[in-house]
């Protein structure tokens, strides 16, 4: 996480004072300058090539452009830095990646006023406590703008939980919220809200000051917002930790299908994240929510139809992370192996730690990974496009690869896991991150194929996949079982020799299963930021 | 035939032209200065980080144009001046052939 700060008051002084400046200046150029510029040439002064006018007014708006911006940056670390108490005109500090995600929303505010502010309005025509025949005109109303996102999310914002509680309980109004999320602008209290309505299920408390959502509703709201990979994303994004946890594990969670369900939901967010960063961050938050420190421990029980769909989930999380660096460089190629591996185990470590803890000998776990499991890790990928990150082909050729291996009993990690795991106390869970890395690797040897980088020793010219998905996938089989024989990238000027799969493979696992070890050696294991 | 050159409106547009060298002048010095006291220097609490760093490149390319501006609009007027010029000797030269 990098931490930045701003005083927001400091910079809405700034961007005021310099656009206000920048206003002045073009009023000027536009009523005095340029009319002077059109008389003397009209009066017989020579022409210019370039208009001084022009130019003059196309590099004041760039200032002009710049300096409003700076204004928008200040609304971000307000937004940001959260509820805080502080003194007047003390600095903000704040994740730079949260300011950013600020900032893109209040660009999209701003470029969509209009419709936001028609939605707001809407809103505001509620009172606080609605009647059935109030709440039926505006949702008449609501609905005929289901389809205009910035208008939802204008809204939904302006609406309170006792009001959002009471619209989500109705079918017709889950499109309208979908909608919203899709938008990009919905505030963090409106997502606060959403799942203070999540929670409130039919049946678990006789509060009358509150509305309940039926069991059935609840999972149609999530399934329908797992249906708009945007707004699954952006539901995703602006749940924090505690709140998947409080739906996790707090009373919207008697509802069976809940937790599978929001799994679901946020896999889909996963197959359409932006990068690897972005990837690894969400794998964080959601492994911090369901098993960081403080988080109820899962049964066996409950554990058990969990396992599938939080494959799902990191499976597309590790997919997503699987894109080489670009260029041939030999050390950059190698860092980002131990970068991916690194963050790779990091973010399932805290998963297979608590896969580990459930059971009391790993019954579960076996039966998992016996129950032919590499379609369960490959299944959600296949449906997530992953042509967009790696190419359907090389894809294809993974897929094959790996479940080849799989077959054939071959175990490329047996020797390194039983160093790290003595005595096979952890048998099942390296067996079952065995499978991931596997995966992972051969889906990383595809991508690398694909990019025209893996040659074979001797040779500079580059293995390539063809038409034929059965023979691609045996080139990468070959390559991962023969991962000496080929090469990855080219020397560069240094004279630094490119890294050969096996030690690509080495610098992944070793860092990869290091991170995983120490989840499950350490009774205190804390993932890093 | 071409227009008959516009003294009043040469002297105008010289004197904009000097105006506009001062609010250019001035517009540059206003971003400097509120840029210095309310930012202070780019690892200042008062404002930094990526999105700093950023403003600070498009601030310091956006100053440096303001400033070529500035000489444009000068070797402008100057031009101006120079037309000017010619054209009071060709209109005096004029006036000595009738």
């Amino acid at each position: 996480m990098t931490t930045v700060s701003a005083i927001p008051e400091y910079l809405a002084r700034y961007s005021d004072v310099c656009t206000q400046g920048a206003e002045q200046l073009q009023t000027w150029v536009r009523t005095v300058l340029t009319p002077s510029l059109l008389a003397y040439e009209n009066g017989g002064g020579p022409c210019v090539a370039e208009a001084i006018d022009a130019n003059v007014a196309r590099q004041v708006a760039a200032a002009y452009y710049t300096d409003r911006d700076v204004r928008t940056v200040g609304q971000a670390f307000l937004r940001a830095g959260g509820v805080l108490v502080r003194g007047r005109n003390q600095p903000i500090r704040a994740d730079g990646k949260a300011v950013e995600t600020f900032v893109q929303m209040l660009r999209k505010e701003a470029a969509h006023q209009a419709q936001i502010k028609a939605g707001a309005a809407l809103a505001h025509e509620l009172p606080t406590v609605m009647n059935a025949g109030e709440r039926q005109r505006v949702e008449r109303e609501l609905a005929k703008h289901a389809d205009d996102p910035y208008f939802c999310a204008g809204f939904f914002n302006s609406l309170n939980v006792r009001q959002i509680e009471q619209f989500l309980a109705q079918p017709g109004n889950i499109q309208p919220l979908v909608s919203a999320y899709a938008s990009g602008v919905l505030t963090e209290a409106t997502t606060g809200h959403v799942v203070e309505a999540l929670s409130r299920l039919v049946g678990r408390d006789n509060s009358v000051e509150h509305n309940h959502i039926t069991p059935e509703q609840q999972i149609a709201l999530l399934n329908a917002l797992r249906s708009n990979p945007t707004a699954a994303l952006n539901f995703a994004n602006s749940l924090s930790a505690a709140q998947i946890r409080h739906l996790f594990y707090g009373e919207a969670s008697l509802n069976p299908p809940l937790r599978s369900t929001l799994l679901a939901v946020l896999t889909t967010a996963m197959g359409n994240v932006d990068g690897q960063p972005r990837a690894h961050a969400l794998m964080h938050k959601v492994s911090q929510a369901l098993f960081g420190e403080g988080a109820p421990k899962l049964t066996h029980n409950e554990m058990k139809p969990l396992i599938g769909p939080l494959m799902q989930f990191y499976a597309a999380g590790v997919t997503q992370s699987q894109t080489p660096p670009p260029g041939a460089d030999p050390i950059a190629l190698r860092r980002w192996a131990e970068g991916l591996g690194r963050q790779t185990g990091q973010g399932l470590g805290l998963f297979l730690k608590a896969a580990n803890e459930t059971g009391d000998e790993h019954e579960l776990l076996k039966s998992m990974i016996q129950g032919g499991y590499v379609n369960v890790l490959f299944m959600p990928t296949a449906v997530l496009a992953p042509e967009a990150l790696i190419g359907n082909i090389a894809y294809t050729a993974g897929v094959g690869a790996a479940q080849s291996l799989f077959s054939s009993e071959m175990d490329p990690l047996t020797g390194l896991l039983d160093k790290l795991f003595p005595g096979g106390s952890h048998a099942n869970t390296s067996l079952l991150n065995d499978r991931l890395a596997v995966g992972g690797l051969s889906l990383t040897v595809s991508s690398l194929i694909s990019r025209g980088l893996v040659h074979p020793a001797g040779s500079n010219t580059p293995v390539s996949f063809g038409a034929d998905p059965v023979k691609n996938a045996e080139l990468v089989k070959k390559i991962m079982l023969h991962p000496d024989e080929y090469y990855a990238g080219k020397k560069d000027a240094q004279g630094h020799e490119p890294p050969s799969i096996t030690d690509l493979t080495h610098a992944y696992r070793d860092l990869e299963l290091g991170e995983i070890s120490k989840a499950l050696g350490d009774p205190d294991y804390e993932q890093p930021d | 035939m071409p227009p008959k050159y516009d003294f009043a409106a040469a002297a105008r547009l010289s004197q904009q032209l000097s105006q506009l060298v001062e609010k250019l002048d001035w517009f540059i010095w206003l971003r400097n200065g509120q840029r210095h006291t309310l930012f202070g220097s780019p690892h200042s609490d008062n404002w930094q980080g990526a999105k700093r760093d950023r403003f600070e490149i498009e601030f310091q390319r956006q100053q440096k144009a303001l400033t070529a501006l500035k000489e444009a609009a000068l070797r402008y007027q100057s031009q101006v001046n120079s037309a000017t010029t010619a054209a009071r000797a060709a209109e005096k030269a004029e006036k000595t052939k009738h």
